[in-house]
């Protein structure tokens, strides 16, 4: 295990207060990497009246730089724009390596570049999937080969996710590791007495979208509603003994949360089938109320069409509920459980998730299946069980090991890193190359205009392990400070 | 851009018959930048001297040249307006905290200028005595009187603190202070320290230098002299009260 302790800096765009996957990614690691000695400072762009620099918890410091977002949360980007504030803060706060989040950050992908015309090393995390066909894609996929053209190495969240970063980019697999992500399972717990045993509650919580499947929902909820349309106030064992009546007896009842673009099918769907007091809509859930809606259910139901790992399902699965998810992209992976001797991958039981293909037919006969099993889960012993698969401590050590493979990566210079951005397209390496090389004459023109000496360096604030409170303790002590 | 830092920790007077105190004064000064200077009317002469070649060669009309002009000077107001000569914070135990900017005229300091406002003072009631009031170069003429630096009206002209610009006074009691703090800022293309103090009844910060942004280590030094003033004035208060 790695004991050369690291500064690192962390990219996004996506980063709180927005909550949501890669959020809650570099959150919870930038948490076990401070545990685990390391110095962790985050950059992101202002979030309305947020800007400047604020500390959260564990001393993670994070600078919300006055950059306003352009769309969909990203900062505009602007090539070279944001060299002069991100080389101040890779001198100020010593930084060491910079990891990179997600492909669809602008903000990311400028810090890279500017980090490796510095002479800093490099990582990317990827923490979705693309397609290769619509236009969208096919310019993301140039933006990820120019940035990935030069990393030290990348990270992806499941083997899927792996597979489509290095078909999209081009980038050798043996530089990519795949680290899962994980879950809080401290947050995430079970109920202490489970809901009613009268009727089935199914819960879908996410972004009403296209591309979490949310069509697949309009179809699947009034077909699973007809299957099952009575109310019976049946007793838990007696139900065990009647599994094969099931479908008569129970009453299924949706809770939906979350907003967007398609929550106005999901609306007309519960009008037009007279589904009211059959499918309750709860609107846009705030993260610190996901836990408490969850453990309302007993079926967490993921309709999304594409999904690199999908955490949602590990908090279902850690709040003891049993789920149904559409068979795509790392959703498979996120079920995989490791056997002690880390020989063979074995996929969950289907008693802790049923899987579907992304098509109504199929996912009906899956939540069909999902409530004949669901008497035998114990959310309990669930819970217990993702505690010892999916923790971020874990993840953190392995994030560790990547960093000092980076770190162990060989200094080039400039004309041997251009012979990379070279082999990205007849036409676009050369851009590429031209771009670099703009970047790293502004560059050596910002070293002559504020030389680094120039530049402080920041004292880390020390915090005290009894908690008594926060102590600027360098600015008393440093003695060139005198 | 260079600053410099100049503290002082100088005993004079309250007044006549009071009795001695310290004060400490903490000046910040901007090193003029010739060079910096020197290019930028560089720059001007060669935009200008462009536009009129093209405009006697060419025959160009002469809003081009009205524009060049126009331009140059908003370039060089831009880039030379408001140049500051210094920044000082005074603290006055007992009483408060002066915070001072100092700009720089556009006439050059010449004798006669520093003629004028040594007799300009010194025809003035509170001429060797009060520390605190709105006109803070009174102090160091004062001062310079009390330790026999200057004798003479001529010497005074070699005094280094005098300046010819507008002076921004602002004044804050000891009770009205509750904690002077560093704080990092961040704007779109750097990060700097500043030195604000949290005053009461305020919703906002009171930055204590304006116009300059010196380095942590010339701010740390004046945060912890007003920190101990506060502390002191606490204590004070607190055996008071008790």
């Amino acid at each position: 295990m790695a004991n050369e302790k690291h500064r690192i800096l962390m990219v996004s765009d996506f980063f709180y207060p927005n909550f949501g996957g890669v959020e809650n990614h570099i959150y919870y690691l930038s948490q076990c990497l401070l545990k685990l000695g390391h110095k962790v400072v985050v950059m992101t762009h202002a979030y309305g009246n947020r800007s400047g620099v604020r500390y959260m918890t564990g001393g993670l410091k994070v600078y919300y730089v006055p950059w306003r977002p352009f769309v969909m949360q990203n900062t505009l980007p602007t090539f070279y724009g944001t060299l002069p504030i991100i080389r101040t803060i890779l001198i100020r706060e010593k930084i060491s390596l910079v990891h990179g989040h997600q492909a669809f950050s602008t903000l990311c992908h400028e810090a890279l570049m500017h980090a490796r015309t510095m002479g800093y090393k490099v990582i990317f995390t990827d923490h979705s999937l693309y397609g290769f066909a619509d236009v969208g894609s096919i310019h993301m996929n140039k933006v990820l080969q120019f940035t990935l053209a030069d990393v030290s190495q990348a990270i992806c969240v499941s083997h899927t996710s792996k597979e489509n970063t290095v078909l999209r980019s081009g980038l050798p697999p043996e530089k990519v590791f795949v680290i899962p992500n994980a879950v809080d399972t401290a947050m995430f717990k079970p109920a202490p007495v489970r809901p009613g045993n009268n009727e089935i509650i199914i819960v879908v919580i996410s972004r009403l979208v296209y591309r979490k499947g949310a069509d697949l929902l309009v179809e699947v909820i009034p077909e699973v509603c007809r299957c099952y349309p009575n109310v019976s106030n049946l007793d838990h064992d007696f139900l065990c003994t009647l599994q094969s009546h099931l479908e008569t007896h129970f009453k299924v009842r949706f809770i939906v949360g979350g907003d967007g673009p398609k929550r106005v099918r999901l609306e007309e769907m519960r009008e037009k089938h007279s589904l009211q007091d059959r499918v309750e809509m709860l609107g846009a859930v705030p993260h610190a109320h996901v836990q408490s809606v969850l453990i309302s259910g007993h079926i967490f139901l993921n309709s999304s069409l594409t999904e690199a790992f999908c955490i949602a399902i590990l908090e279902a699965a850690s709040c003891g509920l049993l789920t149904v998810s559409t068979r795509v992209g790392g959703v498979p992976e996120a079920c995989i459980m490791r056997c002690p001797l880390y020989l063979v991958n074995f996929v969950l039981p289907d008693d802790m998730i049923v899987l579907a293909e992304p098509d109504p037919v199929d996912m009906v006969l899956a939540i069909r299946k999902a409530i004949s099993i669901l008497p035998k889960i114990d959310p309990q012993v669930m819970h217990d069980r993702m505690k010892k698969l999916y923790h971020w401590q874990d993840v953190a050590k392995r994030t560790e090991i990547v960093y000092d493979r980076a770190l162990k990566c060989s200094n080039q210079n400039l004309l041997e890193r251009l012979s990379r951005y070279l082999s990205c397209g007849a036409w676009a390496g050369k851009l590429f190359c031209l771009v670099m090389i703009i970047d790293y004459l502004l560059w050596r023109l910002l070293e002559l205009w504020k030389p680094a000496e120039d530049i402080e360096e920041v004292p880390d604030i020390i915090l005290p392990h009894h908690q008594d409170g926060e102590k600027l303790q360098d600015f008393n002590e440093d003695e060139s400070l005198r | 851009m260079k600053i410099q830092l100049l503290i002082e920790d100088i005993l004079t007077r309250v007044n006549v018959n009071g009795p001695i105190e310290a004060i400490d004064i903490h000046h910040i000064f901007v090193r003029r930048s010739w060079a910096k200077r020197f290019f930028i009317y560089l720059s001007v002469i060669v935009v200008l001297s462009k536009s009129l070649f093209l405009l006697l060669s060419k025959d160009q009309s002469i809003p081009v040249l009205l524009w060049s002009f126009i331009l140059s000077g908003f370039f060089i107001k831009l880039l030379l307006w408001k140049p500051v000569e210094k920044e000082t914070v005074i603290i006055m135990p007992a009483l408060g905290v002066q915070l001072e900017t100092h700009y720089l005229s556009q006439m050059h300091l010449d004798s006669l200028g520093s003629k004028f406002l040594l007799y300009g003072f010194s025809l003035g009631p509170e001429s060797d005595s009060v520390v605190f009031l709105p006109h803070a170069n009174m102090i160091n003429l004062a001062l310079a009187f009390e330790a026999n630096v200057v004798e003479t009206a001529e010497d005074f002209e070699l005094f280094p603190f005098v300046n010819h610009g507008r002076i921004i006074r602002q004044f804050f009691p000891l009770d009205k202070i509750l904690r002077p703090v560093l704080l990092e800022c961040v704007t779109p293309i750097t990060c700097y320290w500043s030195l604000s103090l949290v005053v009461r009844d305020e919703g906002e910060l009171m930055l204590v230098f304006q116009e300059l942004r010196p380095p942590v280590k010339m701010l740390v030094p004046i945060w912890k002299a007003l920190c101990a003033t506060i502390d002191d004035k606490k204590g004070l208060d607190t055996d008071d009260g008790s």
